[in-house]
């Protein structure tokens, strides 16, 4: 069930006119602007998620109701459609969205540029970072920070020096999940960021466009997302291999 | 407007025109399909029953749904499923053996790829369409007319020249001799009407059924050039229906007084 | 020190005293208070009465309101399953403990390569916790407690995860790097063998309270309880 549509598309794809069509001009411009994009994305992901997953970790002190608000909070973007995750973005940062009148007053108006996509990508992404450290840190033995106290260090210094390392795998394995998502992110982006060629149309933008006029363009751009996503999780797989060797 | 609406709910009392339209096509399909053995029986209207799949462009959503309730009371043993979306996506999965029985293209370029791929034949206009330029309610922007859209600063949505809105974009914008500055390029026409209406766009070209859908959260600016460019729809049922007695019935509703009607009530031109 | 701890129907209560440049084993039988002890002296739990006075300055004062972050008490200690960090190597591991002495990252790590080349860990040193055998790990773990420069060292058990073969060389060793440490060191075990051969004088704790405390050999010459003649004859 997980392979078979996979090798479907692969069969039909036009093998002899591949390199033509991945050496076009429109093509190559997605390919860049969807690794550029999914590498900003994933980047704010690292940042915003980990701090986020060490907060739920911890959360369980808290009392039940801003520990539920807050994993609702994180889980919101996985369940959602990503276009109503487009929408929301627009009613946050669009000219009459919360914070775009804000914006706009430094003259910086968010949708239909590629920052949006980014934010669009880490909007739907960061969930899969988030619950992938969480995960792990719940893990975690709580004795390594009370070890690691005793040798002078504090919490930050503590986190960053030795819960980190120990979840090292996990916060690859996230960071994985995050870039793949981000690359096949579609409805939030053409919603939020829309789609013109260079600015905001990524690889599955321009794959489904392809299909309402040429399939085989379709096809190979999809080709081309799904190698992307095989590849970087192959690549992945090795780096994680020091942390797993040290547990 | 009130008036025809009453005199169709009477039409629909007694056997009308548009009936006997049905079960003339029907008895041809017959003849054409399975060898007419059963042509005589189905010419009676409620022998129609079970499933009508139709795969419509987005821009029929409001009219066809419509349509559909009132086909369905008619013929209370059928049920007829509505899939809408860009027509260009809609084709596609046909070519690829989506199963449906009719296909509604918002143009001809869309049809004859089906027509050529041999999933449909003779396929039949039932309305046109022009594109309207629209603003956001208040016309923030204070655009005049197409020459605006190639105003940088502005947020231009048209659609993407792939899809049969856009491609009418193109052709119209060329004839107005406008090279427009767009700022996204959409995949299909409902999703340049929702990014106006949001107010995240200060201008875009879109069919005048849509603008009529929007309501109030949309303005029309009048562009003279429009009505030069007309998409032409057209409807066929699938060579392959599974249920062709019904889907032949249906493309008569639909290109009947019925359907006529309700598409000139949503803004549709005739055919 | 004074500590009285109460945890969960748990009462300890004990007055210890190690001098400068000794050791002292803490000894009882299971559940006697030994960890709750070491947790309290580390700062890991607050007493509830009583203080805690290292080097002459209170680092836990019930009545006076004061409780200092294990992070601010210089208490170094041996875990009983070490708690070397897994994702660090050998060095970084020590490194860890030198960041508290100096800002800077190179001169931890200049520091902590000393301190493994003391412990004879330098081929080691880029190894991960686990590629290393116990004896090794507990070498670390002590070069990395004393790294931090603690004024008091707890060693919890730290002869308990290593082989019967190894146990014998690992107490020569650890005797030899606590002649050449200056703080006061509180070893905890149940083993009379490890106190005799690393400590000087033992306090014996039962059911949260101490039942005995003097010079190892006063403990053996006239035990106070059954426990502790049974522990002395290495029952």
């Amino acid at each position: 069930m997980l392979v078979v549509p996979l090798a479907a598309l692969v069969a039909r794809v036009p093998w002899p006119e591949l390199p033509a069509l991945l050496a076009s001009q429109p093509v190559l411009e997605a390919l860049w602007l969807s690794l550029a994009t999914a590498a900003a994305s994933t980047a704010i992901c690292l940042v915003l998620g980990i701090p986020m997953a060490a907060l739920l970790a911890e959360a369980d002190s808290w009392p039940a109701v801003p520990r539920r608000l807050l994993r609702t909070a994180v889980t919101i973007p996985l369940v959602l459609p990503p276009v109503i995750g487009g929408i929301a973005l627009l009613m946050l940062f669009g000219r009459r969205g919360i914070l775009g009148p804000a914006l706009g007053a430094f003259g910086v108006s968010l949708p239909f540029t590629t920052p949006a996509v980014v934010v669009a990508q880490t909007f739907v992404a960061l969930p899969f970072l988030v619950f992938a450290v969480e995960g792990a840190l719940r893990s975690t033995d709580r004795r390594f920070e009370a070890a690691a106290a005793t040798l002078g260090a504090g919490r930050v210094r503590t986190f960053v020096a030795v819960t980190l390392p120990a979840v090292a795998p996990a916060v690859a394995a996230g960071a994985v999940l995050c870039f793949t998502r981000a690359l096949g992110e579609f409805g939030a982006t053409i919603t939020f960021a829309g789609s013109l060629p260079g600015v905001t149309r990524t690889l599955p933008i321009a794959s489904y466009l392809a299909l309402q006029s040429d399939p085989a363009d379709a096809l190979a751009l999809a080709v081309i997302i799904l190698a992307v996503s095989i590849a970087v999780l192959l690549l992945l797989r090795d780096r994680w291999l020091p942390g797993v060797v040290a547990r | 407007m009130a008036r025809s609406t009453s005199s169709h709910g009477r039409a629909a009392v007694r056997p009308a025109p548009t009936l006997l339209g049905a079960s003339l096509l029907v008895a041809l399909a017959g003849c054409a399909g399975s060898g007419a053995a059963e042509a005589p029986g189905s010419a009676e209207p409620d022998a129609i029953t079970g499933t009508v799949t139709v795969f419509a462009a987005a821009s029929l959503t409001g009219t066809f749904d419509s349509l559909a309730t009132e086909f369905e009371s008619e013929h209370p043993g059928v049920r007829v499923v509505l899939d809408y979306g860009g027509s260009s996506g809609l084709a596609a999965q046909l070519v690829e053996g989506a199963p449906a029985d009719v296909f509604a293209s918002a143009n001809e370029a869309t049809m004859t790829t089906v027509v050529d791929a041999g999933v449909v034949a003779d396929p039949q206009p039932f309305a046109t369409n022009v594109l309207q330029l629209v603003v956001p309610a208040g016309n923030p922007a204070g655009v005049t007319g197409l020459a605006d859209l190639a105003r940088p600063e502005l947020v231009v949505a048209l659609c993407d020249p792939a899809v049969p809105c856009g491609a009418a974009a193109s052709s119209l914008l060329e004839l107005a001799g406008v090279v427009a500055v767009p700022d996204t390029l959409e995949q299909d026409v409902k999703a340049v009407v929702t990014k106006v209406a949001l107010g995240e766009v200060d201008a875009a070209l879109v069919y005048t059924t849509d603008t009529i859908a929007a309501g109030d959260a949309v303005e029309a600016i009048p562009v003279p050039e429009a009505d030069a460019v007309v998409n032409r729809y057209l409807i066929a049922r699938l060579v392959d229906s599974a249920n062709a007695p019904a889907a032949d019935a249906w493309v008569a509703w639909v290109t009947g007084t019925h359907g006529r009607d309700a598409l000139r009530r949503a803004g549709f031109g005739a055919p | 020190m004074d500590v009285t701890v109460d945890r969960g129907g748990f009462a300890l209560d004990l007055a210890i005293d190690v001098a400068p440049g000794t050791t002292t084993a803490l000894m009882g039988p299971n559940g006697a208070g030994k960890s709750t002890a070491l947790a309290a002296i580390a700062g890991l739990v607050r007493p509830s009465r009583g203080r805690i006075v290292i080097g002459g300055r209170p680092v836990d004062d019930v009545e006076a309101g004061v409780h200092l972050d294990p992070a601010r008490r210089r208490v170094g200690v041996v875990f009983q399953d070490l708690l070397l960090f897994p994702g660090l190597t050998v060095l970084d591991n020590v490194a860890f403990a030198g960041r508290m002495r100096t800002r800077s990252r190179r001169r931890a790590r200049a520091d902590a390569a000393a301190w493994v080349a003391r412990f004879g860990l330098t081929e080691l040193a880029d190894r991960y916790p686990a590629q290393l055998s116990g004896g090794q790990a507990q070498r670390v773990a002590l070069a990395r407690a004393l790294a931090a420069e603690p004024e008091v060292l707890l060693l919890d058990e730290p002869m308990a995860a290593l082989d019967v073969r190894v146990r014998e060389q690992s107490r020569r060793e650890l005797v030899a790097h606590l002649t050449e440490y200056a703080g006061a060191t509180l070893l905890i075990t149940h083993d009379f063998g490890d106190a005799r051969a690393i400590a000087g004088r033992g306090v014996v704790l039962e059911q949260g309270r101490i039942t005995q405390a003097g010079a190892l050999a006063e403990l053996e010459a006239t035990p106070a309880s059954e426990y502790v003649a049974r522990l002395v004859r290495g029952g």
